[in-house]
Parts: C-alpha cells; sequence; structure tokens
C-alpha cells in the first residue's frame, strides 16, 4: 500500500516524528541544499511529492510535501539552491486522498479514499521573514506612525484598516474599557501573528455606517449569572 | 539518496570564489584539528548564529 498524501512531517536521521509534530509551525532555517520532486521519502512505491533539502544549524534536514513546489514558484523572493532561506507551515487544508492497494507484482489491485490534511508552506529568503517579523511588529505596537508606514508598505494598509475598524468597532459598541482593550489587543495580535507567518493579509472593505447595534458585553458571558 | 550528496567537498569550499574568506578560513582551521572536536564545536558554533539570526529578526535588526 502505497501514502499519496506523502507531504506530512519532516525527516532527517534521528528526527523523531512526535517531536516534529508538537513543533507545529516553526520556521526552518537553513541553507537550501537542494530541491526537486521526488516520490516520498525516495521510496519508489510511495506517491509523488515534492522535497527541499535544507542545511540547519542541527545538520541537514529534508521537508516533504506536495506545497513545497507551489510555495517555491510563488515566492516573493524567488529563492534557490544555496540561499539561506526560512520553510514555514501556514496552514493545513482538508484534502481526500487516494491509497492504492498493490499485489505482490506492484499492481494496483484495490484503492480507498480517506481525507487527511495537507499542509500549506510559505518558502522564503530568510531576509523576508525578518522584513515580516519587522512589519508584524509595528502594527502590533501602539505608538506606530500607520501614515508613514503604509506609505513605505501599501501592503499593510488592510491591516491598518483591520485595526482602525476594530478600534471603531470597539469604540461604538463595547462599553467596559477593559473589553475594549482586550477586544483590540486580540485584533492587533491576530494580524501581527499572521504577518509575521507570511501568511497573506486580509483585504478590509470599509462599510457604511448603519445604526448601533446592542451587544453583550465581553465581561458577561451568556451563561454568567446576572447578580 | 543520502542527505549529504549535494554537500560540495572541502577543496571546493575553499577553491570557490564565491567562498566568502570567513567560511575558506574556517575550513582551513578546522581541517587541521580533531575531527570530533572541530564538529562538535562547530555544531555549537551554528546553533549560536541561528539563535543570533532569529534574535536579530525578532528585534527587527535585518531588513
Amino acid at each position: 500500500m502505497s501514502r499519496d498524501s506523502g507531504d506530512i512531517g519532516t525527516s532527517s536521521a534521528g528526527r523523531r516524528p512526535d517531536l516534529d509534530r508538537r513543533r507545529g509551525k516553526e520556521l526552518v532555517i537553513g541553507r537550501l541544499v537542494a530541491h526537486g520532486r521526488a516520490h516520498y521519502q525516495f521510496r519508489s512505491e510511495e506517491d509523488p511529492s515534492y522535497y527541499l533539502k535544507i542545511l540547519t544549524s542541527s545538520g541537514p534536514r529534508t521537508l516533504w510535501g506536495k506545497d513545497l513546489d507551489r510555495a517555491l514558484r510563488d515566492a516573493e523572493t524567488q529563492p534557490k539552491a544555496g540561499d539561506l532561506i526560512g520553510a514555514r507551515r501556514r496552514a493545513r487544508e482538508a484534502v481526500t486522498v487516494t491509497s492504492r492497494h498493490r499485489d505482490d507484482k506492484g499492481h494496483v489491485v484495490s484503492t480507498s479514499e480517506r481525507i487527511t490534511h495537507r499542509s500549506l508552506w510559505v518558502v522564503e529568503k530568510v531576509t523576508y521573514f525578518a522584513e515580516r517579523a519587522r512589519l508584524a511588529r509595528q502594527v502590533r505596537e501602539d505608538q506606530v506612525d500607520a501614515k508613514a508606514t503604509v506609505k513605505r508598505h501599501p501592503e499593510l494598509l488592510s491591516s491598518f484598516l483591520s485595526v482602525r475598524a476594530a478600534e471603531e468597532f470597539a469604540k461604538n459598541r463595547i462599553p467596559s474599557v477593559e473589553d475594549r482593550q482586550r477586544f483590540l489587543e486580540l485584533i492587533r495580535g491576530v494580524l501581527s501573528a499572521s504577518i509575521h507567518e507570511g501568511t497573506p493579509l486580509p483585504n478590509v472593505r470599509l462599510k457604511d455606517r448603519g445604526a448601533p447595534v446592542k451587544l453583550m458585553p465581553l465581561s458577561k458571558r451568556r451563561d454568567d449569572p446576572t447578580r | 539518496m543520502s542527505d549529504f550528496e549535494e554537500l560540495p567537498s572541502v577543496e571546493t569550499v575553499i577553491e570557490d570564489p564565491a567562498s566568502s574568506y570567513w567560511l575558506k578560513a574556517s575550513v582551513q582551521t578546522a581541517i587541521q584539528r580533531d575531527p570530533v572536536e572541530a564538529l562538535n564545536d562547530a555544531l555549537l558554533l551554528a546553533a549560536l548564529l541561528d539563535q543570533r539570526l532569529r534574535d536579530a529578526m525578532q528585534l527587527g535588526l535585518l531588513s
């Protein structure tokens, strides 16, 4: 039986897959040694996948994932062999995997389907992640000069608009100062994390303001006692 | 296929005009040392530099 997903986890000598899974969205930094299409784990009976060989500070490491091919092609910085790169799983999407069951001669005798998850990657030169980290800090920090920053980085406009929209929302609809601050910190945190991880920035449209809607304060949950 | 297949040889690195002077000097010094001690130190150095890079990224010191 072969595995079609072929893009789960990383591998290198002595590495424990359970530890890799626990690491989740870690940024793997290293020198890109090689990349290309190959059968998963270089085993001919496995399904086609894509690999990156990276020389990290803790030794060579091979990342597997069908999406790595797309991530490299779509990369803003177009990394190539020899570059210092960063690779990070940015999301997982559900996919239907077809498992092929083979007989002794390798002929497919039956197939079965199951739902699994495929990792979506961002692979860029390491300077890209440094820049994203810097931008994430700018959005997170309160005292940022939004106008000047957006002029330098127009791609951050939607993030600042999101923050502005959240501020407006909080001002009009969240009476508690404490809840308001908590809400805005949450929004800034989400946007900052999104920029930091290299995920696409959200598109924000300013809608016309309707009549304020009375919302239940964040400090009072539905099940809270009334007195 | 081995993870090391695409690694260049010591000679290639030393003769490669694209290699930095620091790397060439480090390789030339390292190959005169005990291999175990040299690798042990190099792994620590790599880990330190990895952390230094991550710290610099977090502090916004790179662009």
